[in-house]
């Protein structure tokens, strides 16, 4: 009996239509139906072999993806699920991907399950269970499928498919990374409802963990803060005197600023008045002043009629004696010298006879109306200087209370800035303390109760745990025995699995907790009899450390599934991190286990790049003896990207050689 | 002047060349800049200031300016001395010699938008436009009145100026030049509806 109740996916066909990318060789898309036994995706770089890859992986999953998922902190967030890159078809090509579909057939234990997707946002178009169509919204269409592949929610499926099924270049490691090796043990051994309480027991218990460090931190905070108030008590008769005397002076300075703003509002309003007076007087004088030249001017008019309008200026305001236009003057002396000179018949200027000329006449009236006005003008000219005085005394005044207000309103903010600081300080009185440590013992009562909680539950994961483990238990000779059949193949070490339990915690805090664990053992140069333990994957080497990790898997397949159920592995480049010689053990490796049970007709498909040929050839076993039947299926066992994808830069300028390098690779003898 | 001479004002006359000046005060916060003189006592004659015609007279004595039509006239109000002013070279030179320092080249480029504006209303109400305005012609101020409007509560051409926003289509956002020509010619049309 299988010791899981999980369905592995296994690709029976894949059509891709009308996505740029894949315009197929007859432009009619991609079809391929998979054989069992290997199958190859053939390119070079930037063909689209990744894309593929993940054509096949989002037809099962779609985009959706745990929340913060991270394959090398596989359990980092929660066990939850979101929608993420619904765009990534989409935008790799131009008309994003609107009529583009996948429609891929798996079997999923013995059932056929067919899902067509839409590429441009992985919108479900279609599903069929042995050729039943399934009726739904995309949610229940989502659960259907996850139902059908025996997992307990669709985060399961997507570990199994994401981390099991597919080997991607950003993969969660299972030898080498506990935690994602019990994950995938959990999905796998516990049950659906099982793994999926699991789950979620451990992510209440990591969120309750996390809860309680915080709340602890606050509390202790609060404790300190009660503590330091406590003591801060004994010398409170200080600190309430400097803050009762700052107040004073503080309250002294406002009542300054107070009186002071009432004085400064009185010299405005004083200034405003004066400047209003001021303004007012200048009005009169203009006017006065006018009225005096106005009967200056006629007078002049007859004496020097063709006098510049510039000249009459400079006359009139002379005699008028509102000032000198030329040097500013505001008194002028003599101005009644110009009127004189010229009432004479002289010249105001240069007080010369002129005697041919007719000497204006100035009458009585005139006369008087004149020295009225220039009487007027000297009182109010007076009047304007005594104003001005006041006028400038009353800006000095205002200047020097806009000082003053400002050296107090600085003094007062410093004051009061310290009252704030001081005031501050003050520790809480009786009654607060009380609320506090109250309020803290209630704090501290909340936290035992989540501590409780964490703690019973934590229980309660430890019980389901040791029920896993007993199913764990049976795998354990099986599973050590397939990867040393697995590992051998690739390994000139001798490689075995070691089954250790590890203590860790669920959150930062809390019991430690048995996990079951395989870990590796190997032997080495220095140690050629006996292995030694490799928990790491920085104590081996790069290629070993991938093709440990894929023979585990290998293995877990093997152990878990019974004769005749299938399995398939999708492996990205598997000669990416690999050195030449190890090129030829890795085919067979992957070819050991497509073949191995006849009747699993287990599937592999890999992707490869055309610059290492032999990877190719390893791949399709083209240089094995007695492999007529699989040499004569090669080409149907290749997708090869050459002919199939939009071609690149690169092979639109090197299409011939790399035609050939296929051609060559797929050579029947090489 | 320069401004004036610029937008076609010149010769310019005695009476107009004070208004000018008096809106040029009163709507200056709206460019940022602060007024020369931001009170006036509202005259019989309309906006005048006696020192700027001090000035104005000495500028013409000392040649930067030209004068001419020097008169005096004898009307309801009294007896007053008209004249008309215009520019010459010296009145460039000087102009020029200002625009040399910063603040100069601020106050000539405001002055300068300003006298378009009043250029841009018809030119038989240039004279009035002055005595409409929201400050001067505020209700409850009589002849006499002081108006200070060094208080922007109590400008009430800028704020008038700032309301026409509220009117404008959506989305569109008046600049301080257009708010002015705005504001000209809402006083275009008080004169011309003859609410004086």
């Amino acid at each position: 009996m299988s010791l899981t109740r999980i369905k592995f996916p296994v690709l029976k066909s894949l059509r891709i239509e009308q996505y740029q990318l894949f315009p197929g060789k007859d432009k009619k898309g991609i079809t391929h139906t998979f054989l069992p036994g290997i199958t190859v995706i053939a390119g070079i770089n930037g063909l689209g072999k990744t894309t593929l890859l993940n054509v096949m992986l989002c037809c099962l999953t779609g985009t959706r993806e745990p929340h913060k998922f991270d394959p090398y902190n596989p359990v980092g967030g929660v066990h939850k699920m979101r929608s993420a890159h619904v765009d990534y078809f989409s935008q790799r090509v131009l008309d994003e991907a609107k009529n583009a579909t996948v429609d891929a057939e798996f079997y999923f234990g013995p059932d056929v399950i067919r899902i067509k997707r839409s590429l441009r946002d992985m919108e479900i178009l279609g599903l069929w269970k042995n050729d039943s169509k399934v009726d739904g919204d995309q949610g229940a269409l989502r659960k259907a499928i996850v139902r059908f592949s025996g997992a307990g929610d669709e985060y399961d499926f997507f570990y199994v498919v994401r981390s099991f099924t597919f080997f991607l270049e950003d993969k969660v490691s299972l030898i080498w990374n506990a935690q994602g090796q019990f994950e995938i043990f959990r999905i796998l051994f516990f049950g659906p409802k099982q793994a999926r309480d699991l789950a979620q027991l451990a992510d209440e218990i990591k969120g309750i963990d996390s809860d309680y460090r915080n709340r602890r931190v606050q509390l202790n905070r609060d404790r300190q803060g009660l503590e330091e108030a406590t003591r801060a008590t004994q010398d409170l008769s200080n600190i309430e005197r400097t803050v009762q005397e700052t107040q004073l002076a503080s309250d002294n300075l406002r009542g300054k600023l107070e009186n002071h703003q009432r004085r400064m509002e009185a010299a405005l309003t004083r200034r405003t008045e004066l400047t209003e007076k001021t303004e007012k007087i200048h009005l009169e004088i203009e006017e006065v002043t006018r009225s005096y030249q106005s009967h200056v001017e006629t007078f002049f008019a007859t004496a020097f009629p063709s006098l510049s309008a510039t000249t009459q200026l400079i006359l009139n305001n002379l005699t008028s004696g509102t000032g000198c236009l030329v040097c500013d003057n505001p008194k002028p002396e003599y101005p009644k010298a110009f009127l004189q000179r010229a009432s004479r018949g002289r010249c105001p200027f240069c007080g010369d006879d002129t005697t041919k000329r007719q000497a204006p006449k100035m009458d009585a009236t005139k006369r008087t109306k004149l020295r009225q006005a220039e009487e007027r003008l000297k009182q109010l000219q007076q009047s304007r200087t005594v104003l001005q005085q006041e006028l400038d005394r009353a800006e000095a005044e205002v200047g020097k209370l806009y000082q003053e207000r400002s050296h107090l309103s600085s003094e007062y903010l410093k004051k009061k800035n310290l009252l704030e600081s001081l005031t501050a300080k003050l520790p809480p009185t009786t009654e607060e303390r009380d609320k506090q440590r109250s309020e803290i013992n209630r704090k501290q009562a909340e936290l035992d109760a989540l501590l409780a909680d964490r703690d019973a539950k934590t229980g309660d994961y430890k019980k389901k745990l040791d029920v896993g483990r007993r199913t764990m238990e049976k795998l354990k000779e099986r599973l050590t025995k397939s990867f040393g059949y697995y590992a051998g193949e690739f390994l000139a070490e001798s490689c075995t699995l070691s089954w250790e339990p590890t203590m860790r915690r669920l959150g930062q805090e809390g019991e430690l907790l048995s996990f079951p664990q395989f870990t590796v053992e190997m032997t080495s140069a220095l140690s050629q009899a006996t292995g030694s333990p490799r928990k790491d994957e920085n104590q081996v080497s790069e290629s070993q450390k991938e093709f440990i990790d894929l023979a585990f898997r290998m293995a877990l397949f093997a152990a878990v599934r019974d004769e005749g159920e299938r399995a398939m592995l999708v492996i990205e480049t598997p000669e990416a991190s690999l050195d030449a010689v190890f090129v030829e053990q890795a085919g067979k490796l992957l070819r050991r286990f497509a073949l191995q049970d006849t009747n699993a007709r287990n599937v592999v498909i890999a992707t490869t790049n055309l610059n290492r040929e032999n990877m190719l050839r390893s791949l399709l076993g083209l240089d094995e003896a007695g492999n007529a039947k699989g040499k004569q299926e090669a080409p149907k066992r290749v997708i090869n990207l050459l002919t199939e994808a939009v071609p690149n830069a690169a092979m639109r300028k090197y299409r011939a050689q790399y035609e050939k390098s296929f051609y060559d690779a797929m050579k029947a003898k090489k | 002047m320069g401004a004036a001479q610029k937008a076609g004002l010149l010769p310019i006359s005695k009476t107009l060349f004070h208004r000018v000046i008096y809106l040029s005060n009163c709507l200056a916060p709206l460019f940022d800049t602060t007024p020369t003189n931001a009170t006036i006592v509202k005259y019989k004659r309309g906006p005048f200031y006696p020192k700027v015609q001090w000035y104005l007279d000495r500028l013409a004595v000392l040649g930067i300016l030209k004068v001419r039509d020097l008169e005096y006239i004898t009307d309801e109000y009294g007896t007053w001395m008209e004249a008309l002013y215009f520019t010459n070279g010296a009145t460039r030179q000087v102009i020029e010699t200002c625009k040399g320092v910063q603040y100069g080249r601020q106050i000539e480029e405001y002055l300068t938008e300003m006298v378009f504006a009043v250029a841009s209303i018809s030119k038989r109400t240039w004279k009035d436009a002055a005595l409409n305005d929201s400050t001067y012609d505020e209700p409850g101020k009589t002849e006499g009145a002081f108006i200070d409007f060094a208080d922007p509560t109590n400008n009430l051409s800028v704020q008038t100026a700032r309301a026409f926003q509220a009117v404008l289509p959506k989305g569109f956002i008046a600049s301080p030049k257009e708010e002015m020509f705005l504001y000209l010619r809402f006083l275009e049309s008080q004169v011309a509806g003859g609410t004086r």
